[in-house]
């Protein structure tokens, strides 16, 4: 384990070296992750411009689940998000050979390698929106609630880490699947909502099969006393059960691997 | 010949887009299922509050022409335009007796068409769900069809503009992404224009961002005046012209230092 954290410290170091030589690329990742934000801000403005509450959720609940969304999403940008954005054209130009002979884990070489610092301005603003909405609600803070919000962020990533790479990992059958990383992306999009907005039917499939609903929005709601505190149970062992699936389809997928010249 | 060469590269790029039917599939399954996430939200908004039940209908209408709509308009060459500038492959167009405007534009409509034909089902399945009542004139079908075909003209211009800002900019992506933001936000797609503040909607009418999309969408579901939807022919006109014309003053500039950078 510690070998591994030494590595990554390394990698981290290397495309730190790497941002800085293309100190452009920074900024204008920097007005992407702003441009992000204030498009939201802008959609959550018309929706409470139209009314005043979405079923039990004020303005103030929402934005607490999107200031956590932006959080755990800011982190799995910096830790993961670029590696799975090249994973395709990793494996479909014959790249991959040279993971597969590096004394390390393929799955931690192939995606934990690049890490994106320019991702911090996410972060940032997703502390911004959560410390602001915090002051919106009424919540009465106690050891609970302040361990809850510190559990959310790190299951969070987890989740995401596990839906990306099982998502990414088709591309071991599929010999073309460029756009397949928005798809993660536009799944994680319903993240940002609360629960009420699905059907029950969809709930259930946002919360077991695609777990984006665990992520921000249930853990939120257990949180403010809207829901009951088993579901951070449910989360803990689905967070853990995709993190050991991913693995295991991961590992399967490498065995299907072609190197691109053969 | 010229029609041969025209048809060819159109073919071509049908064959190519079915040879993956997974990626298609999995960019429909996107286009669809953001369009169906931001209707549920506003279903949600208007159900629990007692709204107008004439709104969500129009609302719904919406996002379910959305996906079909915004398929239509859609071009995305301009990264690989750039792409190709940077890696020098784009001299082919230069050498070859075919434009890069008319390879990517036939590229597109191939894509374009096989794409529309696999989204037929899943629109299908989401108005059997959402079931929106509606009626249509032919007069507005043909409009909001035409209202398309311009927006994907705008469209196709502001990528080719995108594409040719590649003689100077390493990578295009982020002013992509930008452009993407806008109109996810101004321009429609995750908040029709007609639910905007009037104030809003007066300052997004003028901004080029509603007509890469949303405008046709508009016209289709009956959400505008004539008088607004002259307004919108004119303000479309008015962005095309800027941005084709910009983009030949650019292609002349950029052209130069690319031989240059060439040798």
């Amino acid at each position: 384990m510690l070998k591994y954290f030494k590595i990554w410290i390394i990698f981290a170091k290397v495309s730190l070296i790497r941002e800085i030589q293309y100190l452009s690329n920074f900024w204008m990742s920097v007005l992407v992750e702003v441009g992000y934000a204030l498009g939201t801000i802008f959609i959550f403005e018309i929706f409470f411009y139209q009314v005043d509450h979405i079923g039990t959720w004020t303005k103030g609940d929402l934005y607490l689940v999107y200031g956590v969304f932006r959080i755990f999403s800011a982190i799995g940008s910096f830790v993961f998000r670029a590696n799975l954005e090249r994973f395709n054209s990793l494996v479909n130009s014959g790249e991959f050979d040279f993971v597969l002979l590096k004394p390390i884990s393929p799955l931690f070489f192939s995606t934990l390698r690049i890490v994106s610092f320019s991702r911090v301005s996410q972060f940032l603003i997703g502390v911004a929106i959560f410390l602001w909405a915090l002051s919106q609600v009424n919540l009465d803070w106690g050891p609970l609630q302040i361990a809850m919000i510190f559990i959310i962020i790190p299951l969070g990533v987890t989740t995401r880490y596990s839906v990306g790479v099982l998502i990414n990992t088709p591309v071991f059958w599929f010999e073309r699947m460029k756009n397949i990383r928005q798809l993660e992306y536009t799944l994680f999009s319903s993240a940002r909502y609360p629960r009420i907005v699905f059907p029950k039917a969809l709930q259930h499939l946002l919360i077991f099969v695609i777990p984006t609903l665990l992520v921000a929005s249930l853990p939120i709601e257990v949180v403010l006393g809207k829901a009951s505190i088993w579901w951070f149970l449910v989360y803990f062992i689905v967070s853990l059960a995709f993190l050991y699936i991913a693995r295991t389809v991961f590992y399967f997928g490498v065995k299907q691997y072609n190197s691109a010249s053969s | 010949m010229k029609l041969v060469k025209i048809t060819s590269i159109f073919r071509l790029s049908l064959q190519d887009i079915s040879q993956y039917p997974a990626e298609t599939l999995v960019r429909i399954f996107d286009n669809v299922f953001l369009s169906i996430l931001i209707l549920m939200v506003w279903r949600t908004i208007y159900q629990l509050n007692q709204a107008n039940f004439e709104m969500l209908n129009q609302i719904t209408l919406f996002y379910l022409a959305m996906p079909i709509f915004s398929s239509i308009s859609g071009a995305w060459h301009g990264y690989y335009v750039a792409e190709e500038i940077r890696d020098g492959t784009f001299s082919r167009y230069l050498l070859q007796p075919i434009s890069f405007i008319v390879y990517y534009s036939m590229q597109n409509l191939g894509e374009k068409l096989y794409k529309i034909l696999l989204m037929i089902p899943f629109i299908i399945v989401a108005y059997y769900l959402f079931k929106p009542q509606f009626q249509i004139s032919l007069l507005i079908i043909g409009i909001s069809l035409l209202a398309s075909i311009l927006s994907w003209v705008f469209s196709f211009s502001l990528q080719t503009l995108v594409g040719i800002l590649g003689f100077w900019l390493e990578e295009v992506s982020s002013i992509n992404e930008l452009i993407n933001i806008a109109t996810i936000t101004f321009g429609g797609r995750a908040v029709p224009a007609f639910l905007f503040p009037a104030l809003l909607f007066q300052a997004v009418e003028i901004m080029p961002f509603r007509y890469l999309t949303s405008f046709p969408v508009e016209i289709f579901t009956q959400s505008l005046t004539w008088n607004e939807i002259t307004r919108g022919f004119i303000i479309l006109f008015v962005w095309l012209f800027l941005v084709i014309f910009t983009s030949m003053i650019l292609w002349k500039q950029g052209l130069k230092k690319y031989g240059a950078v060439g040798g």
